[in-house]
């Protein structure tokens, strides 16, 4: 064996002679020691410096021994193999000798076996150093990803075999709203909406099975809060041994850009929806001109005539062509957005003009009560124009079917604290249908004034708005099930978003919806499944009728 | 006997000049009608007229639009058309048009337009 057998060797004896016999000892084994002998404590304090391979200490001196030395060895931060040379000993000191920490502990007449244990102590240090290094390499790499895993902005999560929930970063906790401590373990389908979480068992299934999923995929998850949230999210599978042991994820909240995918989804279909329509109602006039004029002359001509009466309602009812046609091309005409000084009253009064002969011909009063004292808006005309024109053609829509008296109002006030100019447009609309049709009706203006209701009273239907303030109609759905699950299956949710998705489903209700503006005959329809959503059992006889 | 007044009429829906030319009769106008802005031009070359009801979109290649100027050195011009881009209406009142009339209209307001500009042609 030619390595490099170069050692650094401190040697504790009372005397020279004990050292050579070492030394020639360790040469014989092929090393080539650079030594030194040291024979009190503060020499060896001295001497005792991390540059050594090894320790070889004479366990009989006087003042100062191999015992004493392991001591001091030990409260140094020092790796260097000890070894105990001694003269014919107690099995049972050389056994505390080791117990001290010291590798091996030798008899003098068998020095042969110096150069083997030397080496061996060395490999084993070489060993220990070996493991040390990696430990702190691995140590390092560790604390580079968990800074890695803690600062970035994605959230990254690791789930077991059966999707449960094994590890997931900060990011993680702010995206879903849970902390670690309440989602470990659990399954991250609970995590998901209805719909995501479906999609992604089957992806985990099929994961299971060795397929290949698509590594790239939109998800949504739902917050603490109840919230959802759109994520994009990269999944790979982690092996061992050719098996899938789990699942590695990266998420990135991507609800803003869906936000704005949905907004502009919904402007486009909404520009060429107005450009086809203006086209249409553009063309219309051509012909319009020919009725109008047509029948205004015809009636002109026949003023004193039986037929005037008839031709006279033609005129009216061309006429009213006309405005609608004229009313829905000044709406269809797209305005670039642009802010100015705006008067709330105004518009409201100009979209009342505009719609005064609808409303009229459906028998609906309007009544005014428009601050006087409102701040002009730095604000949209156009826009709030539309905003006015949408509202009241809800209202006047929700009330077309309804009983007489059907009361338009509108108010508007500065509720100069918060800043705010508020526009409210109040209708007569289904409470006062269903109170026609006999039932008691009381309203509420959100999710949370119905709650207080529903604490004090009886209620066996529910018709509640789906965007309110305070509490929406999910929030009010999920605190229905709190508090009266009974309720949950006469809830029928009124929405507006015709074009937009239901939000409805994102509570995982089943609960019917009506789509605004409501006929009676729907109304009559969707109240009667909920309130008999069984088919009518077949009357038994002798039973009291109710 | 006063001399009826001329209206040309340059429209190229058939209905509407139809109707225009009945009107305007019963208004006690002679109106001479056109489908296309060209022979527009032709007949107002032909028959100066003391009014013009001009339509803005029509086919061919040229528009209400192009020969408003061009018309409107024979009489005044009344744009009637189902347009409603504002910005177009004031643009071809800066560029000469001497009234602007939606479609539909009300007879009443075509018949004071008319009439102004009829008297607006006569006294220039």
């Amino acid at each position: 064996v030619t390595a490099a057998r170069a050692i650094d060797a401190l040697i504790v004896a009372a005397v020279p002679a004990d050292a050579d016999w070492m030394v020639t000892a360790l040469r014989r084994a092929a090393f080539t020691p650079r030594w030194r002998r040291v024979a009190t404590e503060p020499e060896f304090v001295d001497r005792l410096t991390s540059d050594l391979d090894v320790i070889l200490a004479d366990s009989r001196l006087p003042s100062f021994g191999a015992g004493r030395a392991l001591e001091i060895l030990k409260t140094r931060d020092l790796d260097i193999p000890f070894i105990v040379v001694s003269g014919p000993i107690d099995e049972e000191i050389a056994v505390s000798y080791l117990e001290q920490g010291a590798v091996e502990c030798l008899g003098k007449d068998r020095l042969g076996r110096l150069g083997p244990a030397v080496a061996r102590a060395l490999a084993q240090r070489r060993l220990r150093e070996a493991l040390r290094t990696a430990e702190a390499a691995l140590h390092e790499s560790e604390k580079r990803y968990r800074l890695i895993a803690e600062n970035v902005s994605d959230g990254i999560f690791l789930i077991d075999a059966e999707g449960c929930l094994v590890f997931g970063n900060r990011s993680l906790e702010e995206i879903a709203g849970f902390t670690m401590a309440e989602s470990l373990g659990r399954p991250i389908f609970s995590l998901l909406t209805r719909d995501a979480a479906v999609a992604a068992m089957a992806r985990l299934a099929r994961a299971q099975a060795g397929e290949s999923v698509p590594r790239a995929f939109e998800t949504e998850i739902v917050r603490k809060d109840g919230s959802t949230v759109w994520v994009e999210a990269h999944i790979t599978s982690v092996m061992k041994d050719g098996r899938m042991t789990g699942r590695l994820g990266v998420v990135r909240d991507i609800s803003g850009r869906k936000r704005a995918e949905e907004a502009l989804r919904q402007s486009e279909k909404l520009a060429a929806i107005s450009s086809l329509a203006a086209g249409v109602a553009h063309e219309l006039n051509n012909p319009l001109t020919i009725i109008t004029g047509r029948t205004e002359l015809l009636h002109r001509q026949l003023k004193d005539d039986p037929l005037g009466l008839q031709v006279e309602k033609l005129a009216q009812a061309a006429t009213r062509c006309t405005r609608i046609v004229r009313n829905f091309l000044a709406l269809a005409r797209p305005h670039p957005p642009e802010r100015q000084p705006t008067s709330l009253n105004g518009i409201v009064r100009d979209v009342l003009e505009l719609l005064a002969y609808p409303l009229r011909v459906d028998n609906v009063d309007v009544t005014f009560d428009l601050a006087p004292d409102l701040p002009t808006l730095w604000a949209d005309p156009h826009q709030l124009h539309q905003v006015a024109v949408n509202l009241i053609t809800n209202a006047h829509q929700a009330m077309r079917d309804a009983p007489l008296p059907r009361r338009l109002t509108l108010a508007s006030r500065s509720e100069g604290g918060r800043g705010w100019v508020v526009l409210e447009v109040a209708d007569t609309g289904p409470g006062i249908i269903l109170s026609a049709e006999g039932h008691h009706v009381e309203t509420a203006e959100h999710g949370a004034v119905a709650l207080e209701k529903l604490r004090g009273g009886h209620y066996d239907l529910i018709m509640s708005d789906v965007r309110m303030p305070e509490l929406d109609g999910p929030g009010l759905y999920r605190e229905l099930q709190r508090r009266h699950p009974r309720l949950c299956r006469r809830i029928v949710f009124l929405t507006g978003d015709v074009l937009g998705p239901c939000r409805t489903e994102l509570v995982g209700t089943t609960a019917p919806t009506l789509s605004k503006p409501f006929a009676l005959g729907e109304i009559r329809r969707v109240i009667e499944t909920v309130l008999h959503p069984e088919p009518p059992a077949p009357a038994r006889e002798g039973e009291p009728h109710q | 006997v006063t001399v009826r007044a001329h209206v040309l009429v340059v429209d190229d829906e058939e209905g509407v000049r139809d109707f225009l030319r009945e009107l305007l009769d019963m208004l006690g106008y002679d109106a001479t009608c056109t489908a296309t802005a060209a022979a527009g031009l032709v007949a107002a070359r032909q028959r100066e007229p003391d009014a013009i009801l001009l339509d803005l979109s029509m086919p061919g290649t040229l528009t209400g639009a192009d020969a408003l100027t061009s018309l409107a050195r024979y009489a005044p011009v009344i744009i009637v058309t189902a347009s409603v881009d504002l910005e177009l209406g004031r643009r071809l009142l800066r560029e000469g048009a001497f009234d602007y009339v939606n479609k539909p209209f009300d007879i009443e307001r075509l018949t004071m337009v008319l009439a102004a500009a009829v008297e607006h042609g006569r006294a220039r």
